[in-house]
């Protein structure tokens, strides 16, 4: 019987960008792009942002016999990712993004084998974590994991995802009622609500959860905490790619609440992190806790973090 | 209306807040910013803060931050109370200062000069960006030497700004209680500085009764007057600013510091018995016996105060439990109001003189009765101070005027001749070695000085 600090649910993704196109795909011609990005997407950048910071960290994902989940595979224990809960199948489990980017903007061809299901039974006794970091799914037998993870004495996390999903679709109130924390960014959290202002979305989130972080890019972030604001402002960097900062963003708030720090610190540990990783591709500039110290000391944030981080 | 704090995260806070809270609907409030460096501190008085607010009935949001910027954008009224340095520069500055046999006193004296130090170079880049981002918010600076402080932040030119001092108006509250009037009903005249002001008169219905109050033993012994022997305040006439004691007890004051703990150390004992409690995970969670803690510590803290003046003194009455318009925040609120075009008010500020009191500079940062209307602060006219009072008062803003003159330069040999000139440093030999020990132990805050 161990206890680790997250456990983490979600699919891999691998991602396949092709980058600086001369104009947006269509039929009938051929594209050639100037650069090409295969890297891990889906859960995978969470799963590094968390290991990176130190946390200990198991994802519970499966993954099968085609050359994706091999590519992954690889990279992950390059990063030393966790692979105790990674499940091995003996048939495909093929989930491809294909990024396309030209002129700033990004479109996405997707494909994905199989339906998205809980980790096995026994996964919660086996790892007893701290926090389970929730992939955005509310069918009923994810909600019936979230219930036995809370049972268990975990506290719950989740992120939201683009989806065509609101508050009244069967499941969502209740899988948000779930959570400790739920973490959208702006505009998932207005389409969620379907409020016109972050602030108002978030309000109405809080009634649900009882800490709402609200993700607003260079505007940094908004936090409800049972009925308290926090505003957190974002240091200003040169952006390269904002892929992955909200991933990196949870992966410092949840580092700030497993090392026992309060709110307002945990949200500015999120901020300088996701920061961070907006000024490289992907979660490459992902930080680690030496990268993060040495960021808030550049900024002058986060002076608790700094004279009581390990 | 936005109101921030900056040093939203200290412990009394709460008190502002609560305040606050009750003026609400006056003043138009809708949100109350706490901004402080100390996150840790910030979720704890926040937490409390937003129970307040939930009890008053919601209507006004409680936000914290650890950014300036954040917390000004939006703000009408910005009120500035930190500790630079902490309760261990405190204690450090009180320490220092007794090592070399003189008075180790917050605001007061060489320990006060200490504070300056640190808190003018805070304030003046608060001020700066206050200016960045709301330049039409008022700064209402409560934070210490407050005189000081606000005599830094004129002379950098920031006009919106005035230092508060809940003291300035002790007469006017005393003889309210006294009466059982509101204290509205009592128009002092106050003159002097900051923690060294006077009270001159205190009319009710276009009668001075100050005399009758000064003439009442039961008066002195019920008020902060009590700190100093009755005959002593009626050969002055006058209610005297109870930090006086440090001037005319000033052997008896250096010696009570000396023999125990400073009220630094006392503080710090009680924020340590407090801050644990508070903290545990459970409170957060339930923060109406969180806020019936801290209201405890509120009393004690209060209870305490210049208990160190005379052994066998009374408790002074805990201000937290003044009725409302009283107290720490009510002179804010009060300004607030009647900047806001509601009732005038006259009440004691720290501004510029503009010819309020005779024989000081028009740029001279002065403790003195105002008026506050839509219009602004206007100092009223004294005229000139009876020499006992004045030669003290002209002294020491000598004093004030070297020390802002100092920090503004980093020089060391201005900073010598500025506490040379309060008198109670006075002398070079215990100067020199006073400035060096304070710029070493406070280097972190200070910068490079020469």
């Amino acid at each position: 019987m161990r206890s680790c600090d997250v456990l983490l649910t979600g699919e891999y993704y691998c991602d396949l960008i092709f980058a600086d196109l001369p104009g947006p795909p269509r039929l009938g011609a051929e594209l050639v792009a100037r650069d090409l990005a295969v890297l891990p997407g889906g859960t995978y950048n969470i799963a590094l942002a968390l290991t990176r910071l130190g946390l200990d960290t198991h994802w519970a994902a499966d993954f099968g016999s085609d050359l994706f989940s091999g590519l992954v595979l690889e990279q992950a224990a390059r990063d030393g990712l966790s692979p105790m809960l990674f499940n091995r199948l003996d048939t495909p489990l093929r989930r491809v993004t294909s990024v396309f980017s030209s002129g700033g903007d990004r479109g996405f061809l997707t494909y994905g084998d199989g339906a998205i299901v809980p980790p096995p039974a026994g996964t919660l006794a086996r790892v007893r974590p701290t926090w389970l970091l929730q992939t955005f799914r509310f069918e009923p037998e994810w909600l019936a994991f979230m219930r036995e993870a809370r049972a268990g004495g975990a506290k719950l996390f989740a992120d939201c995802r683009g989806g065509d999903f609101t508050l009244e679709t069967p499941g969502v109130r209740e899988f948000l009622s779930l959570l400790d924390v739920f973490s959208p960014n702006e505009d998932e959290a207005m389409a969620l609500t379907g409020m016109q202002h972050p602030k108002k979305a978030a309000a109405q989130l809080s009634e649900l959860v009882p800490i709402v972080a609200i993700k607003r890019g260079a505007a940094g972030a908004l936090v409800a905490d049972c009925g308290r604001w926090i505003k957190v402002a974002a240091p200003q960097v040169p952006v390269k790619d904002t892929t992955g900062a909200g991933d990196t963003f949870n992966g410092g708030f949840l580092y700030g609440l497993c090392s026992g720090r309060c709110t307002e610190e945990a949200a500015e540990l999120g901020v300088l992190a996701g920061s961070l990783s907006v000024t490289d591709y992907g979660a490459l500039a992902a930080p680690t806790l030496s990268a993060l110290k040495k960021f808030a000391g550049e900024q002058g944030r986060g002076k608790m973090f700094l004279e009581t981080a390990s | 209306m936005k109101l921030v704090v900056v040093g939203g995260g200290g412990l009394r806070a709460p008190l502002f807040v609560d305040q606050a809270l009750r003026r609400a609907a006056r003043t138009g409030l809708t949100e109350i910013c706490l901004m402080d460096v100390d996150a840790a501190q910030l979720e704890l008085i926040g937490a409390l803060a937003t129970e307040l607010a939930r009890r008053a009935g919601g209507a006004v949001e409680i936000s914290t931050t650890t950014d300036a910027e954040t917390a000004f954008a939006g703000a009408s009224y910005v009120v500035t109370t930190v500790r630079p340095g902490g309760i261990d520069g405190r204690i450090a500055d009180e320490r220092i200062a007794l090592s070399h046999g003189v008075l180790g006193q917050e605001t007061t004296g060489a320990a006060g000069f200490a504070m300056a130090l640190r808190s003018i170079p805070t304030i003046l880049a608060y001020a700066e960006t206050l200016r960045r981002v709301s330049p039409d918010a008022w700064l209402f600076n409560f934070t210490n030497p407050a005189g000081l402080v606000t005599q830094a932040l004129r002379d950098a030119g920031y006009t919106r700004s005035v230092g508060i001092c809940d003291s300035a108006n002790g007469a006017q509250s005393a003889i309210a209680k006294w009466l059982r009037l509101p204290e509205r009903a009592v128009r002092a005249e106050v003159f002097g500085l900051n923690h060294l002001s006077f009270t001159r008169r205190a009319e009710v219905a276009g009668r001075d009764v100050l005399p009758d109050a000064l003439a009442d033993d039961h008066f002195l012994a019920g008020t902060v007057q009590r700190v100093f022997a009755p005959h002593v305040v009626r050969r002055h006439g006058m209610w005297l600013n109870e930090y006086l004691y440090y001037y005319y007890y000033a052997d008896e004051a250096v010696a009570a510091g000396a023999a125990g703990p400073t009220r630094g150390e006392e503080i710090r004992a009680l924020n340590q018995k407090l801050l644990p409690r508070l903290r545990q995970a459970e409170l957060l969670a339930d923060p109406a016996q969180a806020l019936d803690i801290y209201f405890a510590y509120e009393r004690e803290r209060s209870a305490s105060y210049m208990q160190h003046t005379h052994d066998d003194a009374e408790p002074v009455a805990a201000k937290a439990d003044t009725h409302d318009g009283e107290g720490y925040a009510g002179v804010a609120l009060d300004l607030i109001e009647a900047l806001q075009g509601g009732t005038p008010i006259r009440t004691g500020l720290n501004v510029p003189n503009a010819g309020a009191i005779a024989g000081l500079r028009d740029s001279d940062v002065v403790e003195v009765s105002c008026v506050v209307d839509h219009h602004g602060i206007r100092p009223q006219p004294i005229g000139a101070m009876p020499d006992a009072q004045a030669y003290l008062v002209n002294s020491v803003k000598h004093y004030e005027r070297l020390t802002v003159e100092a920090v503004a330069e980093r020089s060391r040999a201005l900073a010598v001749e500025a506490l040379v000139a309060h008198p109670l440093v006075l002398s070079y030999s215990r100067a020199e070695p006073l400035v060096d020990k304070f710029l070493a132990a406070h280097a972190g805050h200070v910068g490079k000085w020469s």
